[in-house]
């Protein structure tokens, strides 16, 4: 069962120098009650399309559901209504709270603006719990950002993201900017909070590693394209489209017996004005002048997974 | 300074450095006795968490601290000369570039956006290897070679904001290279590049020291880059030396419980969520640090000694360092 889902989804920005195609063609699906983890190289698009989804940015064109509804023309009321259902937390705790506001006011503004309860009693509850969820106590609610740690000032932001009672978060680099231990601990609230709350994710990251250990199923971005899809432990142990494979090879893991053996070579391509085939082409190793630099490959099922590589039709 | 030292010999060598800063809230005791030492040919990794004192560490050792850092005891050997004693002119003619280089996090900062990197990559080639222009030129092009840019012609002859993140730090590099010192301190380099990008510029570090003999500090928090690059590791907690091993040592067999803390929360090492070990409390502030060992209000092996002396780093077995009254206790 599909909480989300996109066809066909596009988001172009024009600069000057041309159409940047954030996120070009991406048609995958978020299952109810899975972390989706969503990796690639910066400027492949993927915080793009988590947003593109939240409709926080307008799509160029395609269209997101949301249990089974379409939400791309969405407008309004009804708009506002589906913000309650899916949220976000951004990478930097710090831009995303308000110096002026204390915890309680950030917690109180979605509850207000959505009208969930009604008594001043019934939201206190209601906002400790969550707090309790989060590690975090009642004293805290009188504090100001500054007074906080950047790992606390995370877990008020995912706070403020489940205090509506969501269905569906985006985590967009939520731990990029904390230390290790503070990361880990991080990921055991989010993940305590998941079966809490019946959530579902999709967890953005450029951390392979990371992803690998919290995702359920993983799809891999590059140049605003999903590449490749499918459940986490399968495509780790056995990465089929050459960039999955490249790039996996390229990241260090945390084991000084395994090194990294072939880096992946060159840069990754501008997103303006991509070619229309293959845009890996360039880097892969595995290229076939013949199809490779003519035809973009198609997103498909294969070997219980879905690539786009001409390799695999 | 000419003299070699040899392969496996200690370049520079930090005794008991003790460094504090005065600032309006109060003293913060940055630095709490660091031993740490950095032989000929080794990549020694420096990790740690926010505010644990890496940076202050290699500031200190290249005399680049701010007006308010007051040393309180400890030397910084390199070569066997104390850095502390030079003079800033000393520092800066004698070791700064053409004995010891530091890059930084950010290349787009170090660099000078208003001149192409050829120009600056001369600049240092000028100081350090040769007063002919002619012969600087074309000394820029074999620096650029060697850190494995493509094209070195061109790039040369390239501003900044035309190269990528991984190119821009590989010039740095290459400035290093034509400084010819025989230390870099890398201060997180690969923080703001993207994988791919970091695993061609790892490449580049590992083949200079194979090739060159070169040692580098590395500081980082990233603890899959440290167990890819380094061959020793020193763990700092809250100012003072935790443990320090070489890096198959560290990851197998932590022996400090901070160090284990840390290397059990790192994604990768652990592969599933319900394994991660999670650190209770958070760092300390360092304006009224904890007494004794620095780590005790947050370890699970502590004991009241913990709280009144702090361990002095014990070699438990050869090159294995660790400061904790009950590494045996650890798991």
């Amino acid at each position: 069962m599909n909480i989300v889902e996109t066809k066909n989804l596009k988001k172009f920005f024009d600069s000057k120098k041309g159409t940047v195609k954030a996120v070009n063609d991406v048609s995958i699906n978020v299952l109810k009650g899975e972390t989706l983890g969503v990796v690639g190289e910066s400027g492949c698009g993927k915080t793009t399309l988590g947003r593109t989804i939240l409709r926080l940015i307008e799509p160029t064109s395609g269209s997101v559901y949301y249990n089974g509804r379409d939400i791309t023309k969405l407008k309004g009321e009804k708009l506002r209504k589906l913000r309650k259902e899916m949220n976000i937390v951004f990478q930097d705790p710090e831009g995303a709270l308000n110096p002026q506001m204390t915890v309680y006011d950030h917690l109180n503004r979605p509850l207000v603006i959505h009208k969930i309860v009604d008594s001043e009693e019934e939201k206190l509850r209601r906002m400790i719990d969550i707090l309790n969820t989060m590690g975090l106590k009642a004293e805290h609610l009188i504090r100001f950002p500054h007074e906080l740690s950047g790992g606390q000032k995370q877990r008020v932001c995912i706070a403020r993201a489940l205090c509506l009672e969501p269905d569906f978060i985006v985590l967009d680099e939520p731990t990029s900017a904390l230390d290790v231990s503070v990361q880990s601990k991080i990921l055991k609230l989010l993940d305590k909070a998941k079966k809490k709350f019946n959530l579902s994710y999709m967890f953005i990251s450029h951390n392979i590693n990371l992803v690998r250990a919290i995702s359920d199923r993983i799809a891999v971005m590059y140049l605003g394209k999903v590449i490749e899809i499918g459940d986490t432990k399968e495509i780790f142990q056995e990465p089929k489209h050459p960039y999955t494979k490249a790039l996996f090879e390229s990241v260090p893991v945390p084991d000084p017996d395994k090194k990294v053996k072939t880096p992946l070579t060159g840069d990754v391509p501008s997103p303006v004005d991509p070619p229309d085939h293959c845009a890996f082409a360039g880097r892969c190793k595995e290229m076939d002048e013949a199809i490779c630099n003519r035809e973009s490959p198609d997103l498909i099922e294969k070997y219980g997974r879905k690539i786009a590589c001409h390799k695999y039709r | 300074m000419a003299e070699k030292v040899a392969v496996g010999e200690p370049l520079l060598e930090i005794k008991d450095l003790k460094l504090e800063f005065i600032t309006e809230e109060g003293t913060v005791e940055a630095l709490d006795g660091v031993n740490l030492t950095v032989k000929k040919g080794e990549i020694h990794g420096l990790i740690g968490e926010t505010g644990c004192g890496k940076s202050v560490t290699s500031l200190a050792t290249l005399g680049l601290l701010d007006n308010n850092a007051r040393v309180r005891g400890g030397e910084i050997l390199y070569k066997g000369i104390d850095l502390l004693e030079l003079k800033e002119e000393e520092l800066r003619k004698g070791i700064r570039g053409n004995e010891i280089s530091m890059i930084f996090q950010n290349p787009s900062t170090s660099l000078n956006p208003v001149y192409d990197v050829g120009n600056q990559i001369r600049e240092s080639i000028l100081l350090y290897q040769t007063k002919d222009k002619k012969e600087a030129s074309r000394l820029v092009l074999s620096e650029l070679d060697r850190v494995k840019l493509p094209d070195p012609e061109d790039i040369s002859t390239k501003f900044p904001h035309e190269l990528s993140g991984g190119m821009k730090q590989r010039v740095m590099i290459a400035m290093m290279l034509a400084c010819q010192s025989n230390l870099l301190i890398a201060d997180e380099p690969t923080t703001a590049l993207d994988v791919s990008i970091q695993a061609q510029f790892l490449k580049v570090l590992k083949e200079l020291k194979e090739r060159e003999e070169l040692s580098i500090l590395y500081i980082t928090h990233d603890m899959a880059v440290v167990s890819e690059i380094c061959d020793v590791v020193t763990v700092m907690y809250g100012g003072q030396i935790a443990e320090t091993a070489d890096v198959h040592t560290l990851f197998k067999n932590p022996s400090h419980p901070y160090a284990k803390g840390l290397i059990y929360s790192v994604p990768g090492v652990m592969q599933s969520i319900d394994d991660f070990e999670t650190i209770p409390g958070t760092v300390p502030r360092l304006i009224s640090p904890p007494s004794g060992c620095r780590f005790h209000p947050r370890c699970e092996y502590a004991k009241k000694i913990c709280q009144k002396k702090k361990p002095e780093l014990e070699e438990i077995e050869k090159d294995h360092y660790v400061a904790c009254y009950f590494w045996e206790e650890v798991e």
